[in-house]
């Protein structure tokens, strides 16, 4: 057994995830993967890993890990996320998001989620070694597949990782990147728009809705403005894609994510672009979230230009020099302040 | 029609060979092995494919799919002509939580609404909702009835269940609308498998009605890996 991570406290739901399981869902089987993949993304490219690379999906609150492996290096991303490093004199340290940090064995990683994103992703050196399944590392709960033992991590687990220690060399900052809670998306219009009474999908995209507490990995339930339909709810059931837009009888949308049902019998109002849906994985309960209609020709440009910006961070990534090498100048009080600021017009 | 920057659905007009058109369409999509074509998702009246949007432009994609649906010709429509599979299933009361209510509803006896049930031949409509899980046609006219009103939140794996003109069977704990009358012992999804689904569509599946004791035997002898559903040798 390979050391790695012992969960100490496992958070509210801690996944393994990587980009997803493609070619599988015509045997019912979700792509699923990250919620938010760019986020995912980021995290992997300032510890050195491929983006893909299998991480830890956070929701809500953040797991506390102790290192069992010699060293690791470690990064987090997400709004709002930062890392507090607990060494073996029982001093605190704080890591902001998108900064890589080498932590050493028997000290303490807890990952705090401060709002306001409600995910971040916390990606090891080398990656994570768990067994793959059906061509992925993501974790699929509901059918007890993939990641770690198919479920989220629970306490007392030891996370295997792939490298022994973490590798020598400097720790870097991926810089001018911002992983900002998406309060807006852009929508194309569904396969059954139709469906429902007109100027809907216009009154969908007039008001904001609220993000209700009935949200997971497979969907978020929206409240606001009613959508009404012209006769029933229910389609003949066809394939979904994750972003659709589906409205049931009381006339709420929701909008499926990830983990997505591969079949569906409701009418779709609207299907959120490729290039948004990491920010949907951003958003938890009480946020807005406002929809905007776009064409297929400007959902292909924001996914080109999303795209050239994932391939410029390499670029982006800054040294830290030595001295940052467990970011152990900075004290607690003071980069909270820092970050509290940073995040106040958010 | 594009219904995403990543998929587009094609919807079949009805005829009476939708399933084997739906299939046709998409046997023809794997051989053109269009780079891209992701996935392939067949339903009742559409097919789903999903593509891979750095490949080509939108306008091109959509024009290829409409050149090849237009290219199926009636000889390439494949009748539904897969395995034939005898599902066992238990009815008993414990096991199905609906099954009075059905009764009630379509003024049967519950060994009635179980007759009916194991009687018809049914064919795999769609495999897809969770991972493995076939919808079936067409449910005697009798048994027919809406979904429940409220979905239960969680229903226990192998429970088999129906509603509007469809019987399913949900492989795994999930949340379900429909109105449960019986429990199948059997692994419809499985990752040793290949593929992981034990069902595909167009195989034809009736149910042989077993005993409570039976059912835990059949259980037992499938946790204990012992025991799996092999395809009739002929059809019905």
């Amino acid at each position: 057994m390979i050391d790695g991570l012992r969960v100490e406290s496992a958070g509210t739901s801690t996944t393994v995830q990587d980009q997803g399981r493609v070619g599988y869902q015509r045997y019912g089987i979700p792509i699923g993967g990250a919620l938010d993949r760019v986020s995912l993304m980021a995290a992997n490219t300032v510890v050195g890993n491929d983006v893909g690379t299998a991480a830890l999906e956070c929701l809500y609150q953040g797991p506390v890990l102790r290192v069992t492996a010699r060293s690791v290096r470690v990064a987090i991303a997400g709004a709002g996320a930062q890392l507090e490093i607990t060494d073996r004199h029982g001093d605190r340290h704080i890591v902001a998001a998108l900064e890589s940090v080498r932590v050493m064995r028997d000290e303490i990683i807890r990952v705090r989620l401060k709002g306001p994103g409600m995910s971040a992703y916390l990606a090891v050196e080398g990656g994570l070694a768990v067994t793959q399944v059906l061509g992925s590392y993501s974790t699929f709960s509901r059918a007890r597949i993939g990641g770690y033992a198919g479920r989220p991590v629970q306490d007392g687990d030891s996370l295997p990782v792939r490298q022994s220690h973490a590798s020598e060399r400097d720790e870097v900052r991926l810089a001018n990147v911002s992983l900002k809670p998406g309060r807006s998306v852009r929508i194309m219009p569904g396969p059954q728009v139709d469906a429902f009474m007109p100027g809907s999908i216009e009154a969908l995209c007039e008001q904001p809705y609220v993000v209700s507490p009935a949200c997971d990995r497979m969907g978020m339930r929206l409240a606001g403005p009613k959508l009404s339909h012209r006769h029933a709810p229910d389609i003949p059931s066809e394939g979904m894609v994750s972003g659709s837009i589906q409205v049931p009888g009381d006339g709420q949308p929701i909008v499926l994510l990830a983990d997505c049902q591969t079949i569906g019998g409701y009418a779709k109002i609207g299907i959120v672009i490729s290039a948004d849906l990491p920010l949907l994985g951003r958003l938890g309960p009480g946020h807005q979230i406002s929809f905007s209609l776009c064409t297929i020709e400007e959902a292909k440009a924001a996914r080109k230009e999303l795209a050239a910006e994932i391939a410029g961070w390499r670029a982006k990534l800054e040294p830290l020099g030595n001295a940052h090498s467990f970011s152990r100048l900075y004290s607690t009080n003071l980069i909270s302040g820092v970050a509290d600021a940073m995040y106040a017009d958010w | 029609m594009a219904i995403a920057d990543t998929a587009f659905l094609v919807e079949f007009a009805d005829h009476p060979m939708m399933r084997g058109r739906l299939l046709a369409f998409r046997a023809m999509l794997e051989k053109a092995e269009h780079p891209g074509i992701v996935e392939v998702v067949i339903a009742l009246k559409t097919v789903l494919v999903h593509c891979d949007p750095d490949w080509a432009e939108p306008d091109k994609i959509r024009h290829e799919l409409e050149q090849l649906a237009l290219a199926l010709s009636a000889s390439d429509y494949q009748p539904a002509r897969g395995r034939h599979w005898r599902i066992p299933i238990c009815y008993d009361p414990t096991l199905a939580l609906d099954l009075e209510a059905v009764a009630a509803h379509a003024r049967l006896t519950t060994a009635e609404v179980a007759r009916l049930h194991a009687e018809q031949t049914y064919t795999v409509s769609m495999i897809g909702f969770m991972p493995g899980q076939p919808y079936l046609t067409e449910l005697p006219e009798r048994l027919q009835l809406p979904r429940r009103l409220t979905p239960r939140t969680s229903v226990v794996k192998g429970s088999v269940a129906i509603a509007t003109n469809m019987t399913v069977v949900y492989p795994i704990d999930c949340p379900a609308g429909w109105h449960i009358i019986g429990r199948s012992p059997v692994e419809l999804f499985s990752l040793s498998g290949t593929p992981p689904a034990m069902l595909e569509p167009g195989d034809t599946v009736r149910f042989a009605a077993v005993s409570r004791h039976d059912y835990g035997a059949l259980e037992a002898a499938v946790e204990r890996n012992e025991w799996r559903l092999e395809p009739e040798a002929s059809q019905p």
